[in-house]
């Protein structure tokens, strides 16, 4: 089935299978984290804050994206635990600014939240230190616009950001 | 005054400028900080923002017997949970000066100055 539009509805269920493979693999992100303090929690960071944004998603779904990723933002940003964390939720505050008042969007405006949500997430560090959750957010945001010239097709488009 | 630490080759002093220095670069790069408040600002009454240049500004050494407690004035992004920037900033310093300089820090104490908006920038 080719998406070539994403509502509020399809994106909760892209947040909830992305959440469930992070619970899956906390682990395998706790072994990642060396930044800032090489505790090894990350994984668990992002899974509570993930978490956290999904049980607010969860509790006021919405068929308008618009209001899907503002929901998701605003659990995210009351649930940010760790660095990773407050980085995710900026992420998505940005994603969420962009698609703002819209119910649906295609697939070149997905791939514009995603690269907003990074620019707003790079302005809230004043010494971004390359090699973190900052560095693949903004390398696979690129790669989402030059995905989404080529296709219109959002999973297309996830696979080759991905 | 300098922070001292005894080797059993001998004494190795740390003034509390590059204490001071390292907690602010440490600082710096936590997300969610986008500046720190400098003491002078303080006085003022006016949070300003400064550069990298400043990387000592806005923090305070208290240095007694050996304890080190530090006071950090930062700004921080709107539209970040503040508590957890201020934590993760917390966390950063303390484990940097264990690393590098070998400082045990007894307490970092956090005052949030500012708060800089998306409109200010």
């Amino acid at each position: 089935m080719v998406h070539t539009r994403l509502d509020g509805e399809l994106f909760s269920r892209m947040v909830y299978l992305g959440a469930n493979l992070l619970s899956e693999n906390v682990k395998v992100v706790d072994g990642l984290n060396v930044f800032p303090v090489p505790d090894g929690d990350t994984g668990t960071n992002m899974n509570l804050t993930l978490s956290s944004g999904v049980e607010e998603l969860t509790r006021k779904e919405s068929p308008r994206i618009t209001e899907a990723s503002a929901t998701l933002a605003k659990g995210l940003l009351m649930g940010a635990r760790g660095n990773s964390g407050v980085i995710l939720s900026q992420l998505f505050r940005g994603f969420s600014k962009s698609v703002n008042g819209k119910d649906v969007i295609t697939t070149r405006q997905f791939a514009d939240a995603l690269k907003a949500g990074v620019d707003s997430a790079y302005q809230a560090v004043m010494k971004p230190v390359e090699g973190t959750i900052l560095t693949v957010a903004r390398e696979a945001a690129e790669m989402a616009i030059r995905a989404a010239r080529t296709s219109d097709d959002i999973a297309v488009v996830m696979e080759k950001t991905y | 005054m300098t922070v001292e630490m005894s080797t059993p080759l001998g004494k190795i002093d740390v003034t509390e400028d590059v204490i001071a220095r390292i907690a602010g670069g440490a600082a710096m790069e936590v997300f969610g900080l986008v500046g720190m408040a400098s003491r002078k600002a303080l006085k003022d009454g006016i949070a300003e923002l400064l550069g990298r240049d400043n990387l000592s500004k806005g923090v305070v050494v208290h240095n007694t017997n050996g304890e080190v407690v530090l006071d950090m004035h930062i700004i921080v992004s709107y539209g970040v949970k503040i508590s957890e920037v201020a934590g993760n900033v917390q966390r950063r310093v303390r484990y940097t000066l264990e690393q590098t300089v070998g400082v045990d820090v007894t307490a970092v104490n956090i005052f949030v100055q500012g708060v800089r908006t998306d409109i200010d920038t």
